[in-house]
């Protein structure tokens, strides 16, 4: 008996420990879609339009881009930063040949932490890991984060940094945006204030025991 | 006198004309690589805001390397191309000696067309030429 409730304890801690604030994202993270299923066309190298554009048309994506930034204790806004910059959070943003998804990510690197790029979720989680050891080393200096993230060549680099400076300038400047991403537009717990907020969401959810946890979870938005 | 004028800036604007059109026609559209400048190109629906997210293609006078990519173009026959590409990324972003023995190495063939200095279309897709490296 006691065995069975140290499991059951184990299990709530582990769920209460991966759950984020946005449960649509936990959600939708544990799906398996392949890029290929969701890029019938093929990828686009265009990536353009402002964040809340971005945010609007690939709501699923930003609901787990701040679900998995959660997750890993990536400030939300700096997930978003990297995300919308790398892809606009497009799945379909790159080449046939080349990186790819929303977090572009290679597949040796993806393989490496035990994903696989090709798979939309995964790709979100990998990159969210990625960016987390590099957010570890740097915080939110993003010609630090170029290095880690992008690593590229010195041209590119700045360019990264830029880049992803003036998006997380936009997202730190208009909370509503990162309210936006969590919600898919219309319902998240953040409210825009410095204390992140604990009312108990009524998101649906598929899993009561994820919905029960966000009364404990604020979201880290630095 | 105005007739005289008008046929002045007529013949100017000709003279214009031909100046402006010169490059273009001077140039053969071609496949050879050594005619196209170095740099960042993009397509000109994705405009040329970065050089550092996807679809955007760098050319070092002889590769075409891609977003997080880096590749060895070769000749095959015509204006038919091949590359031979790893991804990299963060710390693995350093051009590796033998691209051509990676177990991850990921081989394409293109067809290219050399438009001017600053313009080329791979696979009928255009690209434009953004800034040097």
């Amino acid at each position: 008996m006691v065995r069975l409730w140290t499991i059951i304890g184990a299990s709530l801690v582990s769920a209460t420990a991966f759950a984020s604030s946005c449960p649509d994202g936990d959600n939708l993270l544990q799906n398996n879609t392949r890029l290929s299923q969701l890029c019938p066309n093929g990828f686009t190298s265009s990536v353009s339009g402002q964040i809340g554009d971005q945010i609007s048309q690939n709501g699923d994506n930003a609901k787990m881009v701040v679900a998995a930034a959660e997750q890993n204790g990536v400030p939300t806004d700096v997930a978003l930063a990297v995300s919308t910059w790398e892809s606009g959070l497009n799945s379909c943003a790159g080449s046939n040949t080349g990186v790819k998804g929303p977090m572009q990510l290679t597949q040796k690197t993806a393989r490496g932490l035990g994903f696989d790029r090709d798979i939309n979720e995964q790709n979100v989680q990998g990159g969210m890991e990625v960016l987390k050891q590099a957010y570890d080393k740097c915080g939110d200096n993003t010609t630090c984060l170029a290095a880690s993230y992008n690593g590229s060549d010195a041209a590119q680099q700045a360019d990264w940094a830029r880049g992803v400076q003036g998006k997380l300038n936009q997202l730190k400047n208009d909370s509503s945006l990162i309210a936006q991403a969590c919600s898919g537009g219309s319902k998240c717990l953040w409210t825009g204030s410095d204390t992140p907020t604990t009312t108990t969401t009524t998101a649906a959810t598929a899993d009561p025991q994820i919905a029960a946890t966000d009364t404990n979870v604020g979201i880290d938005d630095v | 006198m105005l007739s005289l004028i008008m046929q002045s800036m007529r013949a100017v604007g000709l003279l214009s004309g031909v100046a402006l059109m010169s490059p273009a026609l001077a140039f053969a559209q071609s496949t050879d690589l050594s005619k196209l400048e170095r740099g960042y190109y993009n397509t000109p629906e994705a405009g040329c805001d970065s050089i550092s997210s996807a679809g955007v293609v760098q050319f070092d006078g002889k590769n075409f390397d891609g977003h997080y990519q880096l590749c060895l173009t070769d000749h095959l026959s015509d204006d038919r191309y091949q590359s031979t590409c790893i991804e990299v990324q963060g710390n693995d972003y350093k051009k590796p000696h033998d691209i051509r023995n990676d177990p991850d190495r990921e081989t394409s063939t293109f067809h290219l067309k050399i438009l001017s200095p600053r313009s080329f279309e791979m696979d009928h897709v255009q690209y434009q030429y953004c800034r040097g490296e």
